[in-house]
């Protein structure tokens, strides 16, 4: 099953950088019914409707009355009708069509055998009992051959017989021609003989051949006789007939298979919906992934969420573990702390949730996310005309939805701290009272006193002082965010010269150095 | 199971005819039981040609023989096939069918490597003990990964028309590379993926540029082979060996050239112009597996240059079939 999004869920930068595909890429499980699956974003109610379907599934499951492993076996059986649907339509059902139609209906047989109780559209499921008993009448060995009427069979045998007569009368000309001539006529033809072969004049002669001269060869080819001719004729003849005959016999199957198309229809595709919730389910499983669930309120719990991509490149992966409020929320921390990543991880699974996915999670407890929108900071499009500045003021000016998720990534930083201090405390006041979720993080301070936001701060490793290389910084970051009340905002505040701290890290030059040293120096000593 | 597959250097060569013959030399052959199946990369069979408008060979199934083709092909045909399976999640739908009778067809198989291969699992699986036949192209270069030909039968045309032996001679000599040595099959084997196209290499083994590209396309591949002309370098390419590509590197002289398989050689010439003289050593990755070449002589010569010593070369129109073993 190859999973697709929709065009343009997501920008195709943070889609690739992300790894959108290969996450739906691991939906591969080889059913033929589901070759290829678009995924739209569903809306609140759709959403709901859609996972409260997995959930049954899943409780059904839990209670020993399905075996979702076995379902999954049993639905890669099943092969894909939708090339034929229109032949079955229009009754222009072929011969190999009739096979398909067969195995279908037969192996969906033994697939009903196990939903018994969780049985599909049960109103119109006889259509398909309807089905495999037409054509048990007409096929045979599992569907793969047409059985003939007793004329149909003695037909078949008379075109067989001539055929035989046929070859053994080539057999004979051949023997023929070879004592008149020397010549062996056998196949490939015609025959290319030298022209200086001293049996050449014979073959000239020869009543049964053809010789067509050549520059140095002769070309000789069979000169049938009309004995042989009539046979062959007659061969063609009932070759047609048999056509006919098979022909008449589609037309019949396709008669009585017709009245059961509209039912089976329905069912088709009720079984492609069905089949798709089981790879949904086996995939959850499969992977250790988890179905959201919908809160009535706003806000959003995920639990030990997992970014697939970026666990597979560390060593040490540390998964997210956040609960965001109705309104706004605002994420603080050190440079290089993953506040971005954070971010990244949200839009990953609030993304999928949408798409109606299940995502790699200990649990995830939000309202529906109907819309997702991500802001990281740009340098501008020169083909766009717009500076950074432009572009984060269009991402604002997009139309928000409540059920929305508005993420951005150090907010209003495109401009001068203080224009971008009061833009930030202008958009943070008007999302604080909407009924969605937005999240962004930012460097500017003034913003966190800002009574109306939830905050958020990204934990970091105490180094002050200790010569260490950045690959040991980075190991040693927690990847860890804590709240901070309103209360507490000043104690965190006072760690606002991390970033000095961080660059002394780094093979800056030893004069720069001794600069960001000194800065640190009366910084405390003004503290 | 074993899978010969049938190329020609033209259009009329003649392989539809080798085709034909092989076919009915399997099934005629009393000392072997196994089954005979028949497919083709894309379509062949046709009565006639499509280009110059004449009857073309056709292509006889006998009762109790197997083929794959597209179903397009087998409306005309209803109840004198059964169906083996159907490839139905392929881009069209094809069918592996055995013939309850004898009957005239046109064969149209899948027209990729991955295809292919999927089709060659399934046949081997339904029929362990046969013989695949595919009527291919010499254009499909996948004809002649290993995984998919185990040997290979060449239709040749030999005609008046000197453009037309130079570019036979040309694909003849494509049939005479040796084979690399085994380090360095190894050292490909363990370098190269599925989309590699090319890899220049220093004496040491040291990768200088690994493309996905093909080659032709390729620029950088040019511009990095250019930086170490002067060096022992080889270069492996899994990608048609072009006129042009030829022409370029001609004058490396420190230049080992490793082809994966014979079909990518297409330095065809069409005219007399023997071109540039060509420095490098040109070697095979896969050694070439050409059973036989089978003549179709439209000029009167009897003897024609460049023909390798080690493949047996037969006119099948000229020499006596029952004596030519397959």
């Amino acid at each position: 099953m190859k999973l697709e999004f929709e065009q343009n869920i997501a920008p195709a930068d943070i889609f690739d950088e992300l790894d959108f595909n290969g996450f739906l890429s691991s939906f591969d499980l080889g059913i033929p019914l589901l070759p290829r699956k678009i995924l739209r974003p569903m809306t609140k109610e759709e959403g709901t409707s859609h996972f409260r379907r997995l959930y049954d599934l899943q409780a059904k499951v839990d209670h020993g009355e399905l075996e979702i492993k076995k379902l999954i076996e049993q639905t890669r059986r099943l092969p894909l009708l939708d090339p034929l649907m229109m032949f079955f339509k229009d009754q222009g059902l072929e011969q190999y069509h009739l096979y398909d139609l067969g195995r279908f209906v037969f192996e969906n047989d033994a697939l009903a055998g196990m939903e018994t109780n969780y049985p599909l559209a049960p109103e119109i499921s006889e259509c398909c009992a309807g089905i495999r008993a037409i054509l048990e009448e007409y096929t045979e060995n599992g569907f793969s051959g047409l059985i003939y009427t007793k004329e149909e069979q003695e037909i078949s045998s008379q075109v067989e017989e001539l055929g035989q007569t046929i070859q053994t009368g080539l057999y004979e000309y051949e023997n023929e021609i070879y004592a008149l001539t020397g010549i062996k006529m056998i196949y490939p033809y015609p025959r290319e003989i030298s022209a200086q072969s001293e049996n050449i004049s014979k073959m000239l002669n020869c009543k049964l051949l053809s010789v067509e001269r050549r520059e140095n060869t002769c070309r000789v080819d069979f000169c049938l006789q009309p004995k042989l001719e009539r046979i062959i004729d007659e061969k063609d003849m009932l070759s047609e007939k048999f056509a006919v005959m098979m022909q008449e016999k589609l037309e019949t199957i396709n008669r009585k298979l017709q009245p059961l198309f509209k039912d089976f229809a329905a069912y088709y595709e009720e079984r492609k919906v069905r089949v798709f919730y089981y790879a949904l389910l086996w995939f959850k499983v499969l992977y250790s992934l988890t179905f959201p669930v919908f809160r009535d309120d706003f806000g959003c719990r995920l639990k030990n969420a997992r970014l697939p991509c970026l666990e597979k490149q560390v060593k040490k992966y540390i998964p997210l573990n956040i609960v965001l409020n109705r309104g706004s929320n605002v994420l603080f921390g050190a440079n290089m702390t993953g506040k971005t990543t954070v971010l990244k991880t949200l839009y990953f699974h609030l993304t999928a949730i949408r798409m109606g996915l299940p995502v790699p999670a200990g649990s995830a407890v939000l309202h529906f996310p109907e819309q997702v929108e991500l802001h990281l900071k740009t340098s501008g499009n020169v083909r766009t005309n717009l500076s950074s500045f432009g572009d984060e003021i269009l991402f604002f000016s997009k139309n928000i939805s409540s059920y929305a998720y508005v993420l951005a990534d150090e907010l209003f930083q495109s401009t001068d701290p203080v224009s971008g201090t009061e833009l930030s405390e202008i958009f943070l006041a008007e999302f604080s009272d909407k009924d969605m979720v937005f999240f962004c993080t930012s460097h500017y301070p003034d913003v966190l006193k800002f009574d109306t936001i939830s905050l958020f701060r990204m934990k970091d490793p105490d180094f002050e002082g200790q010569d260490i290389q950045v690959e040991d910084l980075l190991n040693m970051m927690p990847y860890t965010l804590e709240r901070i009340s309103h209360d507490k905002i000043n104690d965190a505040l006072g760690q606002t010269r991390k970033a000095l701290c961080m660059a002394l890290n780094f093979r800056l030059p030893e004069s720069i150095k001794t600069k960001i040293l000194s800065a640190l120096k009366s910084y405390k000593e003004r503290n | 199971m074993k899978t010969f597959s049938f190329i020609g250097s033209d259009k009329n060569a003649g392989k539809t005819t080798v085709f034909n013959f092989v076919f009915r030399k399997l099934l005629e052959d009393p000392g072997q039981d196994a089954r005979v199946c028949l497919t083709s990369i894309g379509i062949n069979g046709e009565e006639v040609d499509t280009y110059e408008g004449h009857a073309k060979p056709f292509i006889y199934l006998y009762k109790n023989s197997y083929f794959v083709t597209a179903c397009e092909h087998l409306k005309e045909l209803t109840g004198k096939y059964e169906i083996c399976f159907s490839f139905n999640d392929f881009n069209k739908l094809y069918i592996f069918g055995k013939c309850l009778t004898d009957f005239q067809v046109v064969l149209e198989g899948p027209n990729s490597g991955q295809e292919l291969l999927r089709l060659k699992k399934v046949v081997a699986n339904i029929l362990p003990k046969s013989y695949l036949l595919i009527d291919g192209s010499i254009d499909r270069q996948f004809l002649a990964h290993p995984d998919i030909s185990d040997d290979f039968y060449f239709a040749l045309l030999i005609s008046d028309r000197r453009e037309q032996i130079q570019k036979a001679q040309d694909l003849l000599y494509s049939l005479t590379f040796p084979v690399c040595a085994e380090n360095q099959r190894q050292f490909l084997a363990n370098t190269g993926h599925q989309d590699t196209k090319s890899i220049l290499y220093d004496k040491k083994n040291q990768i200088l540029y690994h493309g996905s590209e093909i080659p032709g396309f390729d620029e950088d591949l040019k511009d990095i082979c250019m930086k170490y002309k002067n060096a022992k370098t080889s270069l492996y390419l899994n990608g048609a060996f072009s006129k042009s590509l030829f022409a370029f590197f001609a004058p490396f002289k420190n230049l080992t050239i490793i082809l994966d398989n014979f079909t990518l050689y297409q330095n065809m010439s069409v005219s007399e112009n023997p071109g540039p003289r060509f420095s490098p050593e040109i070697f095979l990755l896969h050694p070439v597996r050409v059973n036989k070449i089978f003549l179709k002589q439209d000029a009167g010569k009897t003897v024609f240059p460049g023909l390798p010593k080690n493949i047996p070369v037969i006119n099948l129109f000229r020499e006596n079939p029952y004596e030519i073993g397959i």
